[in-house]
């Protein structure tokens, strides 16, 4: 009776019997998100068939799975090179934005000296400054840096894309951070350095972490710039080099190879949002967005 | 000795602490923002030097057709796409976080999983869905009697139009409903319970707790909506480029021709001026849907 209660009771508690419009309801649910997931299913079983059966009917399902296909998108469409190559961006990325943004906004969160607001707010402030596109203009400063065409270029312009947004956040959790621990540190001895790494830092580890999973998903699914700023095709993260593969097919119609780097591809991302799901979704449900 | 001081100084730990993030910052955010307002005014096509021309670009602008017609195109799009996004995601927030359902849970995990796919792969997997003979879009509809055949939906100028929405939705909804969920989460459930001691029903427990609680959220979400007007682009560019002959161009891909296109001469600077114009129309909108939201605010407060 009790489980039956918890699962019938809405927000108020009150218990209620299951009325038709709730079967309807569950059910349209239900269908719902069949026809969401439908397009990847598609994917998934398509890239274990042959060309044959992927020709034969859209619905036609594997008869044996051809696992060679993700061997061969690996091998011979180049994707194993591209993974090494978002592997180094992503993860430069990540890290350099970690270290650039950790260490100012420490300083921005628990000292205060003149300038220190003038300072937040420069960089705070160009959130409110929206719809500047920057395509044109990145290209260009980029270029007169000499940074194109490098992986390591792009590191140092991504590591600066979620500095702002990023600063909202983390300057907000420092400053809720109390002072014992880093005064404790002072009476030891400690200099400012150690004080961060050892006493700042930790405390900023479960923010850090939730900015570091949005850091992932923004570098990793991010097609426009490496598209725009590197040139060699074995210097391409994965996103540019599926695209420019799936150019390819025109050619080739080696479909259900090509399916399968997308599903190489969206394993990242899935794991991860299967792992950190609720820091995922919890970041959005705030509670009440106040412009 | 005064090396040694100067190092442990408070002054030197924040200047070395500060200065990195300072630094990338203005270099690789502020810097293309700023030029952002001079590049308009020069004609640079990325080898030689610019050459200031003045309002030159912006004349040559109000007569190009080719952008306002792709500026319409972004324009169809956002007026499809948003209410859709927007009264889908409150539907489904408002049964789910309401009716708690046990396996609300899965859902939300499953709604919200591709709005963080990559965006490469949700173009090309559509892209591809497309397909007039092997696409599976065709498969479901001749499965369940609207036989279209082989129609390739991408190619044709009007339904190409039609068949981007989807892609855009289905990845675009689920973020919203994540935020309706948290604000509606957040009404104080005495306000439901008072309700429905009075017997009222799930729709007037809506329309009169939840929306206007959640009214500020709303609000905030319509402004992210209309800075989200000339947005459509990647996807775009992947699916369909703009075509067929334009058809699907907007402003996005437009200004990425002109720069990057494949044309023969970049023009920069005629990139960037449409740059600005974007700028200045959506500063334009920001600021009179915000004068409007607000007095509709003040007249429910007096009333």
């Amino acid at each position: 009776m009790i489980k039956l209660a918890k699962e019938n009771q809405d927000q108020t508690g009150m218990v209620k019997r299951q009325g038709v419009g709730d079967y309807a309801l569950r059910t349209l649910l239900a269908l719902w998100a069949l026809i969401i997931i439908l397009p990847l299913l598609w994917v998934v079983y398509t890239s274990l068939k042959t060309n044959q059966e992927f020709f034969m009917s859209a619905w036609s399902w594997p008869k044996a799975l051809q696992w060679d296909n993700y061997l061969r998108a690996w091998k011979e469409l180049g994707i194993g090179k591209s993974v090494f190559n978002t592997l180094y961006l992503v993860a430069g990325s990540m890290f350099l934005n970690t270290f650039l943004l950790s260490t100012g906004c420490y300083v921005l969160a628990r000292f205060k000296f003149p300038g220190s607001n003038i300072i937040y707010w420069f960089i705070v402030g160009s959130y409110f400054v929206t719809g500047l596109n920057t395509m044109v203009t990145g290209y260009i400063l980029m270029r007169q840096l000499h940074l194109i065409n490098s992986l390591t270029g792009l590191i140092a312009y991504y590591a600066a894309q979620p500095l702002v947004f990023n600063t909202l956040i983390l300057v907000a959790s420092m400053k809720g951070q109390p002072k014992e621990l880093e005064e404790a540190a002072c009476i030891d001895g400690a200099t400012y350095w150690q004080t961060f790494f050892h006493v700042g830092l930790p405390l900023a580890g479960p923010t850090l972490l939730t900015i570091n999973i949005l850091n992932f998903m923004r570098f990793y699914n991010d097609f426009l710039h490496p598209l725009l700023f590197i040139r060699d095709a074995n210097k391409f993260p994965l996103s540019v080099a599926i695209y420019s593969m799936s150019q390819a097919m025109a050619y080739r119609a080696d479909w259900v190879t090509l399916f399968a780097a997308f599903v190489i591809m969206m394993l990242p991302t899935i794991i991860i949002y299967a792992t950190f799901q609720k820091n995922m979704t919890n970041n959005l449900m705030v509670g009440s967005l106040k412009g | 000795m005064k090396w040694k001081e100067i190092i442990h100084s408070k002054w030197f730990f924040i200047v070395t602490a500060l200065l990195p993030m300072l630094t990338f910052y203005i270099v690789f955010c502020v810097v293309p923002k700023i030029t952002a307002f001079y590049y308009p005014f020069t004609e640079y096509d990325g080898i030689s030097q610019p050459v200031w021309v003045g309002m030159k670009n912006f004349k040559i602008l109000a007569h190009d057709s080719d952008l306002w017609s792709s500026m319409k195109n972004n324009g169809f799009f956002w007026a499809i796409t948003m209410p859709l996004n927007f009264f889908i995601a409150l539907i489904v927030a408002y049964i789910l976080a309401q009716k708690n359902y046990k396996e609300a849970n899965v859902y939300k995990v499953l709604y919200y999983l591709p709005a963080i796919l990559p965006g490469v792969i949700i173009a090309l997997m559509w892209q591809f869905a497309y397909h007039g003979r092997y696409g599976i879009f065709n498969a479901i509809l001749n499965l369940v009697g609207f036989n279209v055949g082989e129609k390739y939906w991408l190619t044709h100028s009007f339904y190409a139009k039609l068949a981007l929405i989807l892609p855009m939705v289905w990845s675009g909804w689920a973020t919203n409903m994540l935020i309706f969920m948290g604000a509606i989460n957040s009404v104080p459930i005495s306000l439901y319970e008072s309700a429905e001691l009075d017997g009222a029903s799930d729709r007037v427990k809506l329309f009169k707790i939840t929306i206007p609680i959640i009214w500020e959220t709303m609000k905030t979400m319509i402004f992210l909506g209309i800075a989200s007007l000339f947005g459509a682009f990647e996807l775009i560019l992947i699916m369909t480029n703009g075509g067929p002959a334009g058809a699907t161009e907007v402003v996005g891909t437009y200004m990425y021709k002109i720069a990057f296109g494949a044309e023969g001469v970049a023009a920069f600077g005629y990139a960037a001026a449409i740059g600005l114009i974007l700028f200045l129309v959506l500063s334009t909108i920001s600021i009179l849907a915000f004068r409007f939201m607000d007095r509709g605010d003040a007249i429910e407060m007096g009333g």
